[in-house]
């Protein structure tokens, strides 16, 4: 994944204009917990590097202005996919499933 | 004699006739089972079979080759030959209850043939038995396969309960109740996985890391697996799972698809697309594929994201043709731009197609007027599809100031450098105008101004810059700087005591601050203030920092007491002299620097300092430590203004040049050159480098230093420098090596076109009177380093004058000496001898007649 405010999970934020500083910090502390460096290396340079690219107005200005990176197919799905709550499946699909062991 | 033979498909004979023993059928029975070509083995198999000679071992064998070939059917897809084939190894007293064999009955439905084996089969094999006919009761595949069992078999027992929970569950229960309903679930019930599967999905809505653990209670030969695998694929998040989805059968599929809720079928299509597109996609199918999508009912957010992607995809697809027909394919996807997305894209387009600074600046300027003129136009400010927000539009501006400024920097070497750089500031100070909030633009603004003794600039500009930010400490310390080099001493000492109130253990304000009291008090004495000098010194005095300045508070004083007549109270400079020298051990030469730089410094006159001093002239017998000790104590000067040291530098010059005739290390002349070189020492770096480059003929870098100050490059020092670059980077000197190379890039090699006006159609008086003794000097020069010259360059040389196929056919028939010789009589213009040679070789080497240019027969 590229696109830091999907790495940040900003995008409905910055649609909103309510993407700030404070909620940028807010998002990276959020998925550093969830993402902690000693455990998952790789997920924290991911964020620390959006977080980075976005951390203060200038920045994200700059980001809007410059930037030409393009998305990855990640980047595509997790926008284009909806993301909705998971639900129960039906007792149909369920006996579908058990009638192919 | 009757006997067949067979060709497998891998080509292999297949002998099963009457004359091949039992041994033999059965040795070449096992070998084709060794190499899984269960088919041969069944043959052979059947042959011995046919002899009679059936037994217990050929039971096994028969056995392992047919469920082998049964597995490979199933592989296959051939589910139900692959059961006739097992059937058959039954037959042969293999066991009943085998999984895959009761697997693909589920799988052929053929649960007839199922429940008739579960009736002849043990008790503890039904147990194996029981999850598969759970699973399928469940199902629903077999509706009378529970009424078909006994009344107390576990399977039919445990149908009711399990389908009311699977029911339950199906239908959105909530967690309570389905927990009531998994009791009546017992441990050792054949629909048990069920229940553990119910049980994981509850801990994903609850504590989604202890899921995975969970469903490890499941064996993996479980028929419940592909509901459990539904609950692992469902923790995952839609990335994770995308690369799944297309590994499953199509009724998983569906089920996954449903718990996800992409059941549309808009979902599905995209799927399909997202399944195909590459992990990196290239911008002209993300710009195809997102511009099918875009068309579509999209979410706000959505929509926002594929417009800015398909921009630039766009971009980076058509860029190097960006004409009107690519726009309006732009166009049609996103529908119209505003003028602001066409601006921004222009200038976008202007960076990946690599245009010119000047270009790309014009092309920006356009975008960047525009935020400005949007921020009023709220009309046009406030279309969504605007790459910048309203309240960004001036942060913007400015943001383009300083990419365009950037540009010109990086770019300044290529082209006027002093324009570059103006331009550079003059961009960064308008992108302070839209946002001032940039310490460290406008600390660069200052920096420049400064180094460009532009104090008045610097100085308005630091006051604007101190109006937003008056506790930034690397503006104040600017403040010091301009201040300092302004002579505004006072003023350099009150930013000092405003960084102290902030940062009171600065120890670099602090430093600062001493060298800025200690500068009043040399301008204090210089007006003959003594009164305020004193004061000054006093001052600067109760800041301890570095010895330098120890030192020159002492010296300060001395001269102060000199002059101010307070000589009793003080120590003379003669004592200060010998306390320097003999208590501090720092070199006479260095003190008397010392003395030399604090009294210019003071406007003491030249001829009063022998007077004061009174002590022996250290100059005299200037030593190697006199030397580097002097250098040491000018680099000390130099880190607080570089400027201060060139006057009393100047005024030893002549000790210091004739130093340079004492026996330096390498190390210690390398050091030194590097040192004249820094400082602007023309001349020393001169003598000190040619001396050097004598001592050490082995040492490239001296070559670089004799020659790295010279306007023009005479032959023999641009070949002694391609010599010194090659043994340079023979030695693996990169850094040296690369340094001669810029040098030489500098200057035109004299060489080439030394001789062009030769080649010019006159008749040879005319040449003769044209071939200046200046040229023939430097063409005999050129003959004395030729020997020492790489052949590359004496391939050039040769190349000059001779046509190149000539020289071609002479290398490679005579070899580099040759050349060399050929070149040597051309530079000793030995004009008989090159005809003749040249002849003289082709005629050896060409016996057909090789064309010359005629130019060259008229070269002598």
């Amino acid at each position: 994944m590229k696109d830091p405010y999907l790495i940040l999970g900003l995008l409905e934020q910055k649609t909103n204009g309510t993407v700030d500083d404070a909620a940028v910090k807010a998002a990276y502390l959020q998925l550093l917990r969830r993402y902690p460096p000693e455990r998952e290396p790789l997920h924290f340079q991911r964020i620390r590097k959006a977080y980075e690219q976005l951390e203060t107005r200038q920045k994200r200005v700059r980001y809007a202005l410059f930037d030409l990176t393009l998305p990855d197919r990640q980047d595509v799905a997790s926008v284009l996919l909806p993301q909705k709550p998971l639900s129960r499946p039906s007792f149909k699909s369920v006996q579908n499933l058990l009638g192919r062991v | 004699m009757s006997h067949r033979n067979k060709r497998n498909k891998a080509g292999q004979a297949i002998t099963t006739g009457v004359n091949v023993s039992a041994d033999q059928l059965e040795a070449q029975a096992r070998q084709a089972l060794s190499q899984e070509q269960y088919k041969v083995a069944v043959q052979h198999l059947k042959a011995i079979v046919k002899q009679g000679e059936m037994s217990a071992r050929i039971n096994v064998l028969l056995q392992e080759a047919y469920t082998g070939r049964a597995e490979q059917l199933a592989a296959q897809g051939m589910i139900k030959e692959a059961i006739v084939t097992w059937e058959v190894a039954i037959s042969h007293g293999l066991d009943l209850a085998d999984p895959r064999y009761l697997g693909w009955l589920v799988q052929a439905g053929q649960y007839p043939r199922l429940l008739a084996m579960y009736r002849k089969i043990s008790a503890e094999n039904r147990q194996f038995l029981q999850p598969i006919l759970a699973a399928a009761a469940l199902a629903g595949v077999a509706p009378l396969l529970t009424v078909s069992l006994p009344d107390d078999d576990p399977v039919r027992t445990g149908y009711g309960p399990a389908r009311q929970l699977l029911e339950a569950w199906c239908g959105g229960e909530d967690d309570e109740q389905l927990r009531e309903r998994m009791q009546a679930i017992p441990f050792r019930s054949p629909y048990r996985d069920l229940r553990q599967i119910i049980q994981s999905w509850i801990l994903l809505e609850t504590n989604p890391d202890q899921v995975l653990d969970s469903l490890e209670r499941i064996a993996p030969a479980s028929p419940f697996q592909p509901l459990a695998e539904q609950v692992r694929l469902a923790r995952l998040d839609a990335l994770e799972a995308l690369p799944h989805l297309s590994a499953l059968l199509p009724a998983a599929r569906a089920c996954q698809l449903e718990i996800r809720g992409w059941v549309e079928s808009g979902v599905t299509i995209l799927l399909k697309k997202l399944e195909t597109l590459p992990d990196e996609p290239p911008a002209d199918k993300l710009f195809s594929m997102l511009g099918q999508v875009y068309s579509s009912q999209l979410l706000p957010h959505v929509r926002g994201w594929l417009r800015a992607v398909i921009k630039k995809a766009w971009l980076l697809s058509y860029a190097g043709h960006s004409s009107q027909r690519y726009l309006q394919q732009l166009e049609k996807v996103t529908g119209q731009l505003s003028q602001e997305e066409k601006l921004h894209l222009a200038g976008l387009t202007a960076i990946v197609t690599k245009i010119d600074n000047w270009n790309l600046s014009d092309i920006w300027a356009d975008c960047h007027d525009r935020f400005l003129v949007s921020v009023t136009d709220a009309a046009d400010a406030t279309n969504k599809n605007n790459p910048i927000d309203l309240a960004d539009r001036l942060l913007a501006a400015a943001e383009i100031g300083r990419y365009l400024a950037a540009r010109w920097q990086q770019h300044a070497a290529d082209m006027d450098e002093d324009h570059a750089r103006v331009t550079a500031i003059k961009l960064l100070q308008q992108s302070l105008q839209h946002d001032p909030e940039d310490q460290v633009v406008w600390a660069r603004v200052i920096e420049y101004y400064l180094e460009t003794k532009m104090l008045v600039d610097a100085r308005d500009t630091l006051q604007e810059a101190l109006v937003h930010h008056p506790d930034v400490i690397a503006l104040l310390e600017l403040g010091i700087r301009i201040a300092v080099a302004g002579n505004a001493f006072k003023k350099a000492a009150t930013y000092a005591s405003r960084i102290l109130a902030v940062d009171p253990i600065n120890t670099r304000v602090r430093r600062h601050l001493q060298n800025a009291h200690i500068a009043h008090a040399r301008k204090q004495i210089k007006q003959k203030k003594w009164h305020l000098a004193w004061k000054e010194l006093a001052e600067a005095g109760q800041w301890k920092s570095t010895p330098l300045n120890d030192t020159i508070l002492q010296v300060l004083q001395a001269f102060l007491a000199h002059l101010d007549g307070k000589n009793e109270d003080r120590d003379s400079v003669k004592a200060i002299f010998q306390r320097l020298t003999n208590e501090k051990g720092i070199h006479p030469a260095g003190v008397d620097f010392i003395f030399r730089h604090e009294g210019i410094l003071i406007g003491l006159p030249s001829r009063v300092l022998p007077e004061v001093a009174d002590y022996d002239d250290p100059w005299k017998k200037l030593g190697k430590e006199g030397v580097l000790a002097l250098v040491e104590i000018v680099r000390q000067f130099m880190s607080v203004n570089p400027e201060t040291v060139l006057a009393p530098l100047a005024s030893v010059s002549s000790p210091l040049k004739k130093a340079a005739r004492l026996k330096f290390s390498a190390s210690e002349g390398e050091r030194l050159c590097e040192f004249w070189l820094q400082v602007g020492q023309k001349q020393l770096l001169v003598a000190y480098a040619t001396v050097l480059q004598k001592a050490w003929p082995d040492k490239p870098v001296f070559t670089y230093y004799r020659f790295v100050n010279a306007e023009h490059l005479s032959p023999s020092a641009y070949s002694d420098l391609v010599c010194a670059r090659e043994k340079a980077h023979k030695q693996g000197g990169v850094g040296i090596s690369s340094r001669i190379e810029a040098l030489l890039h500098r200057h035109d090699n004299p060489m080439s076109g030394m001789f062009d006006h030769l080649f010019d159609d006159h008749d040879e008086d005319d040449f003769d009177a044209e071939f200046d003794d200046e040229i023939r000097a430097d063409m005999a020069k050129m003959a004395d380093l030729l020997p020492r010259l790489p052949f590359k360059e004496v391939l050039n040389l040769a190349h000059s004058f001779i046509e190149r196929q000539i020289v071609s056919r002479i290398l490679k028939k005579h070899g580099e000496a040759a050349v060399r010789e050929l070149c040597q009589k051309i530079l000793r213009d030995d004009r008989n001898g090159v005809d003749e040679y040249i002849d003289q070789l082709l005629s050896e080497s060409q016996p057909k007649e090789v064309k010359r240019k005629p130019v060259q027969g008229r070269l002598f």
